[in-house]
């Protein structure tokens, strides 16, 4: 059954998830390539002193995209269901909604690591060429926070989506903004480095959040 | 489940809401406040406030005296020496001691400290520059060190490769000097806007405080006597133009210390401990006197030291003037962490 559902997952999203990943593949490595001219036409010297100075990754390109990977993947997953008024079936599968929709999310999520584990390793190889332990794990440190803000808001939009209530979605998708902000305070790079240890709950545990939604939807609750 | 997902929701609606909603009071409520400008006046024995009411300087002394713009100048000729020069009205003595417009010029100082300098991000990486280039114009260095539990490393930025023989040769002359790695605490002005190189200052794993400098290419290390219970937590080089101190630190209870210059002796400042956790210190200073102001959220105090001995003259406080609603804040001296402020 969950095999069955990841398959449907994969026929629904596939070319929306190939698309995103070469696009942050792309960013990815256009950010990198970006350091490494950076440091062939300015001199290595002058990226180095530039990382020592100012408080500024370099990598701000890719900052939003993660996000928007998110939200557009929860969009392409679950609105055609909610358009289609299908996921009423999957609601009434015999493994339970939660398993169901789980599965669904689990698929989404799944290729989400996997993009992000992409991008984290193509910055990597690119960056650890030509700058020091230090400063490329500042740099990476600068992205884990947008990577999360990618999967909060994956599931947030989960959440919103598949609310049946006009109004709560409303209250969802102004709370929804305020707890993305979170993870896109400050471009400082590393400053989120003692932030971590409730960024990624936080991140994480809004996966929680569609369960309320579905709970509604199931319930017939319509305004 | 949905339970657990409502209690999710609970927190995070009460942590969005403790944070933005005293912040959107704050940005519509709390009016401008700009901290009064005050230099303590050897002449008037005072410290004298400095301000703008209406677009007009207005001048006066703590104790209510107002003054006009040009007495201002001449109460305070340690620090408006160029404009009464541009008078002809600038004195040869001072208190008892020669002075030219060159010598007050080059003897002031001015030192800002901010949490965010010393408890922000940082990335431990740090450029010794050549203190005897025999040029006057600084050039940074084509390396950057770093200190590791055993070793100081030199990498050289365009090769992205550690210099070993350089890295031994410093490790060595550490050694030598009695450094016992790793580092504590490093702190160096790694620019080439100044006028001459004072190197780093280190202490190493027991405490004790060493210079670090690089003159013609070869490391040159003096270790710097200390009392056996000041421990330097937070330490600056200065590079004042007049060369009459090499640093200042903070010890473990936040006293203020000076490392004075040739004889490299350590002065405590008069002026009670800072917690620079919440402390500015801001440091403007002459050949008679320092004004050393340390302003935090509640307060903000002046202290008038002798710039020689630094013994306390004057002290005056006074609340902040402005209030604000506290709340749930996630920035603190460039870190994300949350907190109640």
């Amino acid at each position: 059954m969950i095999n069955a559902i990841f398959y449907k997952e994969w026929i629904k999203t596939k070319w929306y998830y190939a698309v995103a990943c070469l696009l942050l593949i792309g960013f990815a490595s256009y950010a990198g390539i970006y350091l490494k001219r950076v440091g062939d036409l300015s001199g290595m010297a002058a990226l180095w002193e530039y990382y020592l100075s100012k408080d500024d990754s370099l990598i701000t390109i890719i900052k939003y995209l993660p996000l928007i990977v998110g939200i557009g993947g929860a969009v392409f997953q679950f609105a055609p269901e909610m358009h289609r008024k299908c996921l009423k079936l999957t609601l009434h599968l015999p493994c339970g909604y939660i398993k169901s929709v789980g599965a669904m999310m689990l698929f989404g999520t799944g290729i989400l690591v996997m993009c992000s584990l992409i991008c984290f390793a193509v910055l990597y190889v690119f960056a650890s060429h030509i700058l020091p332990n230090e400063i490329v794990s500042r740099i990476l440190l600068t992205a884990i926070p947008w990577f999360l803000a990618g999967f909060c808001a994956y599931y947030l939009t989960i959440w919103v989506v598949v609310e049946p209530v006009w109004k709560k979605r409303v209250f969802q998708t102004i709370l929804s903004v305020f707890v993305l902000k979170l993870f896109i305070i400050t471009d400082t790079p590393g400053a989120y480095l003692p932030s971590l240890w409730w960024l990624v709950p936080l991140a994480f545990g809004a996966a929680l959040l569609p369960v309320i939604s579905l709970s509604d939807f199931k319930e017939g609750l319509q305004d | 489940m949905k339970r657990i997902a409502q209690i999710y929701l609970i927190i995070v609606t009460a942590v969005i809401c403790l944070w933005q909603l005293p912040w959107i009071y704050n940005f519509f409520t709390v009016e401008a406040y700009t901290t009064p400008f005050i230099l303590y006046s050897s002449v008037v024995d005072d410290f004298v406030v400095r301000k703008t009411e209406n677009k007009k300087i207005v001048c006066s002394g703590l104790d209510g005296t107002t003054y006009t713009i040009n007495q201002y100048d001449s109460i305070l000729p340690e620090y408006q020496a160029r404009q009464l020069a541009a008078y002809d009205c600038l004195p040869d003595t001072l208190f008892g001691r020669a002075v030219s417009l060159k010598m007050l010029t080059e003897e002031a100082i001015s030192m800002r400290i901010k949490p965010e300098m010393v408890f922000g991000p940082q990335i431990p990486l740090y450029q010794l520059m050549e203190s005897q280039s025999g040029r006057v114009d600084f050039e940074m260095p084509d390396d950057v060190f770093r200190i590791t539990d055993s070793k100081i490393e030199f990498v050289i930025k365009d090769s992205n490769k550690v210099n070993e023989p350089k890295s031994q040769m410093f490790t060595d002359a550490l050694s030598d000097a009695g450094f016992v790695f790793p580092a504590v605490e490093i702190a160096g002005n790694p620019t080439s806007k100044k006028r001459y190189d004072n190197g780093y200052l280190i202490t190493d794993s027991r405490n004790c405080l060493f210079n670090l400098k690089m003159e013609k290419g070869n490391p040159n290390v003096q270790k710097i006597e200390l009392d056996q219970q000041i421990v330097p937590c937070h330490i600056f080089v200065t590079e004042f133009t007049g060369m009459h101190s090499l640093g200042m630190f903070f010890d473990q209870n936040g006293k203020l210390y000076v490392i004075t210059m040739p004889e490299k002796e350590i002065k405590m400042v008069d002026i009670p401990p800072v917690d620079l956790h919440a402390d500015e210190v801001f440091i403007m200073g002459n050949i008679f006197t320092w004004t050393i102001r340390i302003k935090n959220d509640d307060t903000v105090s002046w202290y008038a030291v002798d710039a020689q001995n630094f013994a306390q003259i004057k002290s005056y406080s006074q609340p902040v003037g402005y209030e604000y609603v506290k709340g749930l804040d996630f920035e603190e001296n460039g870190w994300i962490v949350p907190g109640w402020r």
